[in-house]
């Protein structure tokens, strides 16, 4: 269980890093992060609510996951958040390859491919932190129900 | 505190990492005007080579009629601070993409959705 524990902690780390360090480039420089998804086919006008939800959500998710209580709602968040910038990677490079990546810092320079892969590693690598946090809950809560059984007995 | 270890480490790498990430000199893009050196010229060589493009910072409103290359926006990364330049070589060089003026040989214009490093494209009648 203690293994369990500290694979969910490793993993919730990387995502902490991917998303604030991401967050805070986009909020570095939001002009050019707004250009960017204005020139994208998905995003278009709605490029401006979209530059400042993207940096909002990714510090949101890094704050549930670096409270350990609310860390479950973090790797729910981290999921659905890698799944949707997967799934925009994988159009934009279907469609538009040509077009700079909207992603933060060095991340800009990966390439679409390259970018793809990443997010597909850190989507599973959430759902791996996702299905082992809720096996440990589950195992934690059977163990204190055993505990309380025996007592009473 | 033993709680948060990890959690703290990875913040500290997050903000480590962006502080030692390079920032960018302007936080816009770039325009650059078609002026090739026979104000004439627009065959697909002349069109596709970046030095006939000129740095400029004002949008001179082309019109947007696919005939001749007029303007491009050139994504930042692409283009060099010190020569107001774009860049022709390494990994960020710029390669501009053209379509032929339909009954009009020799004539060539920006793609409108630019090409690598190119945002976008505005051509003129």
């Amino acid at each position: 269980m203690k293994r369990k524990g500290l694979i969910v902690e490793i993993i919730s780390a990387l995502l902490i890093v991917l998303f604030f360090y991401t967050a805070l480039s986009k909020l570095a420089d939001p002009v050019t992060f707004r250009v960017v998804l204005g020139k994208s086919p998905l995003i278009g006008k709605n490029n401006v609510i979209v530059s400042w939800l993207v940096p909002i959500a990714e510090i949101m998710a890094s704050f549930l996951l670096f409270v350990p209580r609310f860390r479950r709602a973090g790797l729910y968040a981290s999921f659905v958040l890698m799944t949707a910038f997967t799934l925009y990677v994988g159009y934009m490079l279907i469609f538009t390859p040509d077009l700079p990546c909207s992603c933060g810092g060095v991340i800009t320079k990966l390439g679409w491919k390259s970018h793809l892969l990443l997010n597909i590693t850190f989507t599973i690598l959430s759902l791996v932190a996702l299905l082992l946090q809720k096996k440990k809950a589950d195992e934690e809560r059977a163990k204190k129900d055993h505990t309380s059984l025996f007592l009473q007995a | 505190m033993k709680k948060y270890l990890f959690s703290l480490m990875a913040v500290t790498v997050a903000v480590g990492a962006f502080a030692f990430t390079p920032r960018k000199v302007h936080s816009s893009s770039m325009l650059f005007i078609y002026t090739p050196v026979d104000a004439g010229d627009y065959s697909e060589t002349s069109v596709k080579n970046p030095t006939n493009w000129t740095f400029t910072n004002v949008d001179i409103g082309c019109g947007g009629f696919n005939k001749r290359a007029c303007q491009i926006e050139v994504a930042q990364n692409y283009y060099n601070p010190i020569t107001k330049t774009m860049n022709t070589t390494g990994g960020n060089a710029v390669v501009i993409d053209v379509y032929q003026a339909a009954g009009n040989p020799g004539c060539y214009y920006v793609n409108p959705t630019g090409g690598v490093g190119v945002w976008d494209a505005t051509n003129k009648f």
